[in-house]
């Protein structure tokens, strides 16, 4: 009868965090002691150390404060790749569905999202601290665990003072209260109440220079428009935006691997695709952020500001890399690896306001996990190259050499859309945080807002009393002789036979709806923007339209104009 | 009527003559969670259908299945000296 004396050594646990992934495939598990020291985020406020460690496909980040009083993971999957061949590869190597070897379709595997829940068990110093269930995982996004949010350390007033937003005002707030934002965190992959399919049409609270909530908070503190504002931050870890260069570990740097694309299968040029390795197509419950630049959200870049959480910092920073790389065509055929994609001006308002941000506030000297001040700015500089050949004279087309529009591939004139841009322009100028040469462009550019509500007594042109009009087409290039506001005018009157001048009172806003009433507010919030940036032409539109959104038929309306365009002039 | 007997034959198992384990992980890290396996028994010969015994100061914190899997029985804590153990393949 044989028989066996066996020993079984227990040993204290690795000091530090671990996480256990218990997935559908078997359990990864993470530990700090393991992972390699990748270097501390030293903010204004926050002092964070971070390790890493990968496997396969899954990278966690060990963050604990440097004083040991606040513990953070963060679970990423497939964010990391292989940038130093075409076609570009994922961690483990796969291929973009879409990619092409030789003519011939890459090999799969091919990425694909995690769509069967798993749970996630935090320890630390061996002891259980936390467990996450996760109902999927998208590729390319994230989630954390933090053993507490880190507190709001400034407000408004700094957030201004360091030229980081452009002053609100309450005062310029019409028909606006705060709601119960009733938005609270729910966990990994949470959307905390953003538009999912983000193509969506119309306004919503989290399009816009800061986020309607953002602004409640700023303005009137209040605790559901704090909770709701650092929960929709967090979800910006749901977004499929977080792409790394292995190399570096930090988000790919756009200058250095120029005109990559989200954009899967139509963006080969010099033989090679630049498509960054996706999950197919389709989207696996509603739950699922379909992207789209032209209404991109800032979700996280006041919470930053607000926190100095660099957990939001990174989000800024993939959400301005998201602005490059949404398309790479434009910038391709400009040269310009940094430029915001600008299909459509709304487009290019909210990535410049990215790229501008990024470039403006990123840190100097930051750990190898986030990218440089010096790696934005040429992001800036790239974006200023283009502001300046769409309106030195280096275009033909009239859009832009008679209506001064910035985002050339617009087939339409939509006010709205110049608005927004018009806001970011003059926070741009306000600032002085950027290259004097931005002066002459912006001055440029401010013509069309200007053109839309030109005093009549400086000459014929388009009827100011109606100054935010909804995509008025244009002309076929090259536009007729002589075209300018007045015709375009005409033109519009023509394809809106609803629209009769002659029956409203002479020099009075009349809006067609209750949704011009709000479009005009915003066009007030652009005018008041465009002063600040010290432009003089503004102040007579700003004046007129000022009186008209303020007079008792149009308050009467009781259309909010919302927080989050109560920028002020002065 | 031709006569018949009832014969019952009985194959007896045989007797194990080696006993080997081959441990999960070299050590476990503290705090073990109950159901954790620890290793694998095997014995020799490959025939051998007897039981296992486990004995040993520490065998209250383990189980033995029937296929030789070693498990955590309650959770462990740190033993610097190890869990000892005594497991018997009988007969």
């Amino acid at each position: 009868m044989a028989s066996i004396n066996i020993t079984i050594h227990v040993v204290p646990p690795p000091a530090g965090l671990s996480v256990s992934l218990a997935l559908q495939t078997g359990t990864l598990v993470f530990d700090q002691a393991n992972a390699a020291d990748i270097g501390d985020y030293i903010g204004p406020v926050v002092h964070q150390k971070c390790f890493v460690q990968s496997q396969g496909e899954w990278t966690v980040f060990f963050r604990p404060d440097a004083d040991g009083n606040r513990d953070e993971i963060v679970v990423e999957y497939g964010t990391r790749y292989n940038f130093s061949s075409f076609p570009i590869r994922s961690a483990t190597g796969m291929y973009d569905p879409a990619a092409k070897i030789g003519g011939q379709p890459a090999p799969p595997p091919y990425p694909a999202q995690v769509i069967a829940p798993y749970v996630a068990t935090i320890s630390k110093n061996g002891a259980v601290i936390a467990t996450a269930n996760v109902p999927y995982h998208w590729w390319r996004a994230r989630w954390r665990w933090q053993s507490a949010p880190r507190p709001v350390v400034k407000g408004l007033a700094d957030l201004v003072a360091a030229k980081q937003i452009l002053p609100l005002d309450l005062a310029m707030a019409w028909n606006t209260t705060s709601p119960n934002w009733n938005i609270t965190w729910s966990g990994p992959m949470g959307t905390a109440g953003l538009t999912t399919g983000m193509g969506t049409t119309g306004d919503r609270p989290e399009i816009g220079f800061v986020t309607e909530i953002q602004a409640d908070y700023l303005l009137n503190g209040t605790a559901s428009s704090l909770t709701a504002m650092l929960a929709q931050a967090e979800a910006a870890g749901s977004m499929g935006i977080f792409i790394r260069d292995m190399a570096t570990g930090a988000f790919v740097d756009f200058t250095a691997h120029p005109y990559l694309s989200l954009t899967s299968g139509n963006d080969v040029f010099g033989g090679k695709t630049h498509t960054i390795p996706a999950a197919p197509s389709g989207r696996p419950n509603p739950n699922y952020f379909v992207l789209d630049l032209a209404h991109w959200p800032a979700v996280s870049y006041v919470p930053w500001l607000l926190t100095d959480d660099p957990y939001f910092l990174e989000s800024v920073q993939a959400g301005g890399l998201f602005s490059i790389i949404f398309t790479n065509g434009p910038a391709q055929a400009r040269g310009l690896p940094g430029m915001a994609e600008p299909v459509q001006a709304r487009a290019y308002a909210w990535g410049l306001r990215e790229v501008m941000r990024a470039a403006a506030f990123s840190p100097v000297a930051p750990p190898s996990w986030l990218n440089s001040k010096a790696q934005w700015s040429n992001g800036a500089n790239d974006n200023l190259s283009y502001m300046q050949y769409e309106t030195d004279g280096g275009s033909t087309d009239g859009r832009n050499t008679i209506f001064h529009m910035i985002a050339s591939e617009n087939k339409a004139l939509a006010a709205f859309e110049v608005d927004y841009q018009d806001v970011v322009l003059g926070w741009i100028l306000w600032s002085g945080l950027f290259d004097a040469g931005w002066v002459p462009p912006v001055t440029w550019a401010a013509g069309c807002r200007f053109g839309l509500t030109a005093d009549p007594g400086d000459g014929p042109g388009w009827d100011r009393r109606y100054p935010v009009p909804y995509n008025v087409l244009f002309p076929a290039n090259p536009f007729p002789p002589g075209y300018g506001w007045l015709q375009l005018w005409n033109d519009f009157l023509a394809a809106n036979p609803s629209v009769n001048p002659g029956s409203w009172p002479p020099n009075t806003f009349v809006p067609a709806n209750n949704v011009q009433t709000g479009y005009a507010y915003w066009a007030r919030a652009s005018l008041a923007s465009l002063i600040r940036g010290g432009l003089a032409g503004a102040a007579n539109p700003y004046a007129w339209l000022y009186g008209q959104v303020t007079s008792a038929p149009i308050l009467a309306r009781n259309v909010p104009s919302g927080f989050k365009w109560a920028i002020s002039p002065s | 009527m031709a006569a018949s007997a009832g014969v019952v034959i009985i194959v007896n198992s045989p007797p194990s003559t080696a006993i080997t384990y081959t441990p999960a992980a070299p050590s476990f890290n503290a705090p073990v969670p109950a159901g954790t396996v620890m290793g694998n028994v095997a014995v020799q010969p490959p025939e051998w259908k007897g039981a296992f015994v486990l004995s040993g100061p520490d065998q209250g914190s383990f189980a033995l299945s029937t296929d030789g899997v070693l498990t955590a029985a309650v959770p462990l804590a740190v033993n610097t000296d190890g869990y000892k153990l005594i497991i018997t393949a009988a007969p």
